[in-house]
């Protein structure tokens, strides 16, 4: 509460002045940017369809017309349009259209979360390394370098190879995968951040670390943050994708779009649509990811607009 | 888009068949074996040595068979015993004493002679600790099959006696399987570890190379002891993928795969550029129980469970006849099978009834473990995930957890007092010798729970123990196949396992490719194979 | 300039040990055994035990890494456990055909991703631009093992053009031969750096062409086409530069999901193939390669970077 209060240009005290005109940036810059993503016709868009996806994934126990799990084996890989099956059937006759809409709701979930997951990871560090400096950042910056040199997904392979198999160990899999993307970019706002004359202005009149760490210099790298989260979301997606392929990820039954994709890559030549389909769903909600993060991007960077 | 092209070509290319079969057929019997020719095989994965008494997997032997002979071989097509290297051969009265008697003339490809020392030296070099080139090689078989050796002596230059520690009925044909397979000793002298990368043997191929990742390279033997081989060189690829393997197939990129996906096995049989040879292996796939953990100690609610498993519907569809319906854990192959037992057919509502006498109106949930991928696990999760929907339709509500193939062996396969986490579990067996022993004794007898053996559902029935080890111990025949067909009854009617089916072995080749035959141990013999011109 | 490099070399040396170690640790608290793995289910106790000891796997944690570290120092980088060779130079192969892949992946990637950022920053908001940027997006929202497998498809069998996994056609080793073998891969792997190499080049573009200097060539009336090419491409590729470094970084790890779906290989497949049968010797031995070689094509990018961008200087 109190943040939102200090946010508001007006009624921040005159004790603070350095402090009130910077801090009060944010809202400002907030307000034009939303308008300026308005604009974005391809952004909006985006975001509208990612709405949609979100809706549907969220009712799918109201809407999925059934059971995702319930296998039908002499119906198995009916065709798209089949009497029933709008979308068809898979290789063992569970309904197409349910399991895509119930697998949006986990694919979805796993990507939102094991961003958030990372970008906590990534912030908390990059934080106390580019606040602290000296041998704290010597010594994150070094684990970071070490996380950096390890081929991605090849860490999540190791990472799921010692916790065993399943939709939450590949999450943090590829959270862990992605915590040097995000320490990096605080880090660096912080650095920026750390030497400016608000931040030096509330050290003087005694303000704690963490209170500056907090309001001060977090609230100011958010911007570059939301950016790299949404493009992130759907390399997140993608990952866990990727872990799947190498039966790593969901367990059966569930329904998740990596799951599928690869499974039905085995059918490729007798029923197609059952990889086509849910490779189309993560196509588009990566693209639309894409779209939004360079939307909000733009947006938020007037210098790259004419 | 291309579905529909690809159809209009199957409808075309079918029609040729048809009309090409009806005039080819006469002119192909009318074909002399051609020396000649190129085989490429499509492998699932790289081979991990060509060292014979080393190989532990299918996928590795199908590369190294052929630069070898054992001391006996297997028959085509069957698992009884016929010569090898040993032209002949006496069992003592005892059982205790086989005197091999070895073929004259036989050089390994290093030009070097086979001979007694030569047969006594491979035997020692995988059993003996004390033998100064034992560290050159890793033998998981070796206790399995040399593990009731007492000692081998050399009778004469072209004699050799191998001593036993107690009777064993299979020991015969342990003389025929791989770790039996003689290398060269001289060639393990020179290349010491590496002799996994330079095998030398007698066979009818010799090594050329091996690019890793890439290819193993092998050429006819020009001068083999026996008849030489037909086709001139074997090259055999690593291809990883089903559908990549098969798109190489397609396009000439090799002209043998093993691994055909089931649902593209019938547009093969209908191309008339290839053709599938398929024969019964000794596989069997199942789901164990643990039947020490409640409630799979009771009788009746494991047979519920093998009620309510539609196992007709899993073997036609999702394995579309890449497999053969298991009413037995005995492969029907095996001597001594029989078909005379208690049958579990799909019958959902007789499963419930079972499972409310057994106490549980309401089913119960359950923890169900399944490999990723594993040598003989054909589809591990597709068919078990179709066996939890079964069960779930009867209320058993089972959780399914993948593994990959090494964590689910050592976390799986452990002893009582390790106490695993599944109640249920997907196995699968193919048998090494051909010998009803190695399935029901290493699989089903008290004596073998963990870490002994691979009774990992820890099934103990008196009964069966005390006839499978009458079974191992009697040299007659015609009482052994009497011994394990009542084991095989007694087992059955307990429902130690869900059963699923036996895996057919199944390649497809160019359609020249003539005169190739499947063996129940899985190695693919090129030595008689000759392709058309 | 001398000892920057020096200097950044040596803080090399931490990193690459702690990649080793993190990889030793992570599979040490994998379960599954490697001799099991590798001996399979039918070996005997004593089997086992024997190779646990001939690979030196009963000794305690610390002294298996001392031991590995040691020998690697001496350039005995030990033997695989399930392959049973020589890991150096069976390894040093997987990275050689990895780097084929990497470099014919990002060539093509930066001889389509360059241009296309560059016209797109040109003509910003332009259909051209749309286009162009909506397709490289279309590559990098597709997962690679799906691609990869479509490719084979229609490459491989409905057209019939090019070979669809693998490095070389049975019994051949010429170099046109590799080359038709690398083009599926390196395409579907060309995917994802090309898409970041445009937007980087795109979005570096347009800043530089609100630049002072920019405006100065126009002013002084340099025609455009001149001022994009001397002025505004020069300048703007210098962030490309180190983005196309972490790229090439990246790839020698070799990926693995392409090499997997074109059974290609590379060091990639070697890792992954290394970590399912818990073969620690393969597995470290191959992280140490691909680590290494990431961390010196970073250095290498930073020296370029010094050496095209004349604002930075080495000084320390």
């Amino acid at each position: 509460m109190e943040r939102e209060i200090e946010l508001r240009p007006g009624k921040t005290s005159d004790a603070r002045p350095v402090e009130s005109k910077l801090a009060g940036r944010p809202r400002s810059l907030t307000h034009d940017a939303l308008r300026r993503l308005w604009r974005d016709r391809a952004a909006v868009v985006s975001a509208a369809f990612l709405l949609f996806m979100i809706i549907i994934s969220l009712s799918a126990p109201l809407i999925a017309p059934m059971d995702p799990t319930v296998t039908d084996l002499p119906n198995r890989l009916l065709p798209i349009g089949s009497p029933g099956h709008l979308l068809g059937t898979d290789e063992l006759g569970r309904d197409m259209l349910s399991r895509l809409i119930w697998g949006g709701r986990v694919s979805l979930l796993v990507g939102f979360i094991a961003v958030l997951v990372a970008m906590s990871a990534g912030v908390v560090v990059g934080l106390l390394a580019g606040y602290f400096g000296g041998w704290v950042d010597s010594v994150i910056m070094r684990l970071i370098d070490i996380l950096m040199a390890f081929p991605s997904l090849l860490l999540a392979i190791a990472v799921v190879a010692s916790l065993g198999p399943g939709l939450t160990n590949a999450m943090l899999a590829v959270s862990i995968v992605g915590i040097p993307y995000y320490a990096r970019i605080v880090r660096g706002s912080v650095l920026s951040l750390r030497n400016q004359e608000f931040v030096q202005a509330a050290r003087v009149i005694g303000a704690s670390d963490l209170r500056i760490i907090v309001y001060h210099i977090l609230a100011n790298s958010l911007a570059p943050l939301i950016v790299a989260a949404t493009l992130d979301v759907g390399w997140m997606i993608m990952a866990a994708a990727g872990l799947s392929f190498l039966g790593l990820g969901a367990q059966p039954p569930t329904a998740e779009w990596g799951v599928m994709l690869s499974a039905g890559r085995q059918q490729i030549r007798n029923a197609p649509h059952i990889s086509i389909l849910p490779g189309l769903m993560i196509f588009l909600v990566v693209l639309a990811l894409n779209f939004l993060g360079d939307g909000v991007r733009d947006a938020m960077d007037p210098r790259l607009r004419q | 888009m291309f579905p529909k092209r690809t159809f209009l070509a199957w409808v075309v290319a079918l029609c040729l068949a048809l009309v090409s079969a009806s005039v080819a057929v006469p002119l192909a019997y009318a074909q002399e074996p051609k020396a000649g020719g190129t085989i490429i095989v499509g492998l699932q994965a790289e081979p991990v040595t060509l060292d014979a008494p080393q190989v532990t997997d299918y996928n590795t032997i199908r590369a190294a068979y052929n630069l070898y002979d054992g001391l006996l071989r297997f028959k085509d097509e069957s698992t009884e015993v016929e010569p090898g290297l040993a032209e002949s051969w006496e069992i003592s009265e005892d059982g205790l004493e086989y005197t091999l008697h070895l073929r004259k003339g036989v050089k390994f490809h290093d030009g070097t002679e086979f001979n007694a020392e030569a047969v006594k030296f491979n035997i020692e070099r995988q059993i003996d600790p004390n033998h100064p080139y034992h560290d050159t090689g890793d033998f998981a078989y070796a206790e399995f099959t040399w593990g009731a050796v007492k000692q081998v002596d050399v009778v004469d230059e072209y004699t050799v006696k191998i001593t036993l520690e107690y009777v064993l009925a299979p020991f015969i044909s342990h003389l025929a399987m791989h770790p039996a397979f003689m290398v060269s000793p001289q060639a393990i002298k020179t290349y010491g570890r590496d002799i996994s990368i330079n095998p030398v043997g007698t066979g009818p191929y010799r090594f050329v190379s091996w690019t890793p990742g890439a290819e193993i390279v092998l050429e006819r033997n020009p001068d083999y002891w026996g008849k030489p081989a037909y086709v001139d060189k074997l090259i055999f690829r690593p291809i990883i993928e089903d559908q990549a393997r098969l798109t190489e197939l397609l396009a000439g990129g090799i002209n043998f795969m093993v691994n055909i996906p089931p649902d593209d096995l019938e547009r093969l049989r209908n191309d008339p550029n290839f053709k599938v040879v398929e024969q019964t292996g000794m596989h069997t796939w199942w789901v164990y129980f643990n039947t020490l953990k409640k409630p799979f100690d009771d009788v009746r609610v494991r047979q519920a469970l093998n009620y309510a498993v539609n196992k007709q519907a899993i073997v036609d569809n999702i394995l579309k006849g890449t497999g053969v319906l298991a009413i037995n854990p005995l492969p029907p192959v095996v001597w001594s099978y029989t078909d005379e037992v208690e049958r579990y057919d799909y019958n959902p509502e007789k499963a419930k009834q079972l499972l409310a006498e057994a106490g549980y109106p309401n089913g119960f949930s359950c923890i169900f473990w399944t490999p990723e991928s594993g040598s003989g696990m054909q589809q591990p999760v597709l068919m078990s995930t179709a066996i939890q929907a079964d069960l779930k339709a009867v209320g058993v509500d089972c959780q399914i957890k993948t593994f990959e193939w090494g964590s689910f062996l050592e976390q799986g396969v452990v002893p009582p007092d390790k106490n695993p986490e599944w109640d249920l579990m997907a196995f699968s067996w193919i048998g090494d010798n051909g010998d009803p022993d190695n399935h029901l004794y290493i699989l089903l007898s008290g004596d073998q729970w963990p870490p002994n053996g691979f009774n990992c559902g820890y099934y103990k029935n008196e009964k069966v123990d005390e006839l499978l080890r009458l079974g191992r111990t009697t040299l007659d025949r015609a009482k052994r196949t009497e011994i394990y067909q009542q084991a095989q009854k007694l087992i059955v009617a307990d429902a130690p396992w869900i059963w699923i089916d036996h895996e057919t072995q199944i390649v497809v080749m160019d359609k020249r490719i003539q005169n190739f035959k499947l063996h129940p141990t899985g190695p693919f013999r090129f030595a008689d194979v000759w392709i058309e011109q | 300039m001398t000892r920057y490099v020096v200097q950044r070399v040596l803080s090399l040396i931490p990193v690459l040990i702690g990649v080793t170690l993190l990889v030793f640790l992570i599979m040490q608290l994998a379960p599954g055994d490697p001799v099991k793995i590798m001996l399979g289910p039918r070996a005997s106790e004593e089997a086992v035990n024997q190779l646990r000891r001939d690979m030196g796997l009963d000794q305690p944690m610390h002294i298996q890494y001392l031991r590995w570290l040691g020998g690697v120092l001496r350039g005995d980088w030990g033997r695989s456990i399930q392959l049973k060779r020589e890991v150096l130079p069976y390894l040093a192969g997987r990275f050689q055909n990895s780097a084929y892949l990497m470099v014919l992946a990002l060539s093509a990637a930066c001889l389509v991703g360059v241009p296309a950022g560059i016209v797109s920053a040109i003509r910003q908001y332009s259909l051209g631009d749309r286009v162009a940027m909506v397709l490289v997006l279309v590559g990098f929202s597709t997962p690679v093992f799906w691609l990869g497998i479509i490719l084979q498809i229609v490459f491989g069998l409905m057209l019939g053009i090019l070979p669809v996994s693998g490095i070389q056609s049975p019994g051949q080793t010429g170099t046109l031969d590799l080359i038709l073998h690398l083009i599926l891969p390196s395409a579907t792997l060309a995917t994802g750096p090309m898409a970041i190499i445009a937007r980087m080049t795109r979005s570096s573009m347009l800043e530089v062409i609100r630049q002072d200097y920019i405006r100065t060539a126009r002013a002084k009336g340099l025609r455009e086409r001149l001022v994009i090419s001397r002025h505004g491409v020069r300048n703007a590729l210098i962030p490309v530069v180190t983005v196309i470094g972490l790229q090439a970084g990246y790839l020698l790890g070799g990926d693995i999901l392409v090499e997997m779906v074109f059974s290609y290989p590379g060091i990639g497949l070697a890792m992954v193939t290394g970590i399912l049968a818990r073969d620690f010797p393969i597995v470290q031995g191959a992280i140490l390669m691909v680590a290494s070689s990431y961390v010196l094509v970073n250095l290498i990018t930073d020296l370029a970077y010094a050496y095209i961008d004349p604002r930075i200087h080495y000084g320390t």
